[in-house]
């Protein structure tokens, strides 16, 4: 298994669980689209892959440690994409790349110059001249090129423009069959799930309402269609909770 | 890697460095005047100039979407524990400078050695109490940096509006705590000892505190 999370929760003194109870395992190959409503628990599900936070209770093992203790050179296998990614705005974007490779062992040039030219991203322009789309397409470009094991892809497709979301997507799902990398992406745009993802784990406040793979999904969101399937799910499990 | 750091340091705040000399430059020859005025305007840009990186370094993004955010930082494959080591060498090198003129304060300037007599603080101690002194300022400023980033995402204002003053609050306290020995220093004539002790506990304190918001969100 490339991830394991078991009965997994996270709570703030005091307040209500961000997540609670969470199982769920994805191994190579598998893309696991993660959706829910804003303040579900997606962000910090991620987080958890990547050791930022600690589980307050339940087991959490990606490549076979657990990230909240810190085992860095599992890290060097994982790309990681997040909104919250920033970089200095002084830096070119060919600076930005030459800073980034010096990290990992892994980190092909040559996979580099081919994605720099599949997302076309202008190496030379200052990362402060360039747009919020512009930037991600280079960070896909810096995580992509470090042949990773696991892709943590956190609603980084809502700024890229339709040709990049398509070819960003394009791309995650050659590495995933061509190499086995396994993806999980937490967003809100539904738009070319269906094309691409294994699987889908479907949050609301902080549980799991709906977790299978996407041909089954598909199959019960007949003849609504699947965007409309997603909303009455969560709706339904809303109204439940009420 | 540090060195990778480091480079890109000095990279992006070529220009700062540049300024630096030039007005040291300047500023040289009047060192050793009577009214000490070239100390004191060193002095401020030293500092202004050490303290000016603090929020790039860290990552912090409250206050700008174009410093290497700490997502980054520790999504990288390298000890979290060794990064926020890098952290503290990083935001030194900054402070150089400061150091520098701090050691040489009492040698350019009669006013200043006249100072450290009537506190009964002898160089040693002095230079001691000005490591300490930076090692706090540090770490302390580490931690507000990442106590505000903590606060602006609370949800109710009042919360914020509190947590906010609780941190301002401390953060005062803490001066008032750490000026009083040397206020009180001529009157009872504490030794430098307990004074170099506080402030090493308080640093180490701020140290721990910024190490743990740091590593975790």
């Amino acid at each position: 298994m490339i991830l394991r999370l078991k009965d997994v929760s996270v709570q703030v003194r005091g307040r209500a669980p961000i997540l609670d109870r969470v199982s769920f395992e994805a191994g190579e190959g598998q893309f696991l689209a993660v959706l829910g409503e804003n303040g579900a628990g997606k962000t910090t599900l991620l987080d958890l892959l990547m050791g930022f936070r600690a589980p307050t209770s339940g087991e959490v093992r990606v490549l076979d440690a657990q990230p909240h203790l810190d085992p860095w050179k599992t890290r060097s296998s994982i790309a990681y994409l997040s909104e919250k990614v920033d970089m200095p705005g002084d830096w070119s974007m060919g600076e930005f790349l030459r800073f980034h490779r010096a990290f990992y062992p892994t980190y092909s040039e040559a996979r580099e110059h081919e994605l720099v030219s599949r997302f076309k991203v202008r190496i030379e322009e200052r990362i402060g001249n360039l747009s919020a789309g512009e930037i991600r397409r280079a960070q896909i470009v810096a995580a992509l090129s470090i042949h990773p094991k696991l892709i943590v892809v956190d609603e980084v497709t809502a700024v890229l423009d339709i040709i990049g979301r398509r070819r960003f997507m394009e791309t995650l799902t050659e590495l995933r069959r061509g190499a086995g990398c396994t993806v999980i992406m937490a967003t809100n745009i539904l738009e070319d799930l269906e094309a691409h993802a294994t699987d889908i784990l479907l949050l609301q406040g902080g549980r799991v309402v709906h977790g299978s793979t996407m041909p089954l999904f598909l199959d019960g969101s007949k003849p609504r269609g699947f965007s409309a399937h997603v909303a009455e799910l969560l709706e339904k499990s809303m109204n439940a909770r009420a | 890697m540090l060195i990778h750091f480091l480079k890109r340091d000095f990279a992006t705040y070529r220009a700062f460095w540049v300024v630096l000399v030039l007005m040291t430059l300047i500023a040289t020859p009047f060192l050793g005047s009577r009214e000490d005025q070239a100390l004191f305007i060193l002095a401020y840009l030293y500092f202004f100039f050490a303290v000016s990186p603090l929020s790039s370094l860290v990552g912090v993004t409250w206050r700008s979407q174009h410093v290497m955010s700490r997502n980054y930082l520790l999504s990288l494959p390298v000890p979290r524990r060794k990064m926020f080591r890098w952290l503290q060498y990083r935001s030194y090198v900054f402070w150089v400078p400061y150091l520098a003129l701090c050691f040489w304060a009492p040698l350019l300037s009669r006013g200043f050695w006249r100072f450290l007599v009537f506190l009964k603080l002898g160089y040693l101690e002095y230079v001691s109490a000005c490591f300490l002194g930076i090692f706090w300022f540090i770490n302390s400023g580490i931690t507000m940096q990442l106590l505000t980033e903590r606060i602006t995402g609370y949800l109710h204002l009042r919360l914020r509006f509190l947590a906010w003053v609780a941190m301002v609050g401390g953060f005062l306290l803490e001066i008032v705590i750490l000026m009083a020995p040397l206020a009180g220093a001529q009157r009872w004539g504490l030794g430098a000892a307990p004074y170099l002790a506080l402030l090493l506990i308080m640093g180490i304190g701020h140290y721990l505190l910024a190490r743990k918001l740091w590593i975790w969100r």
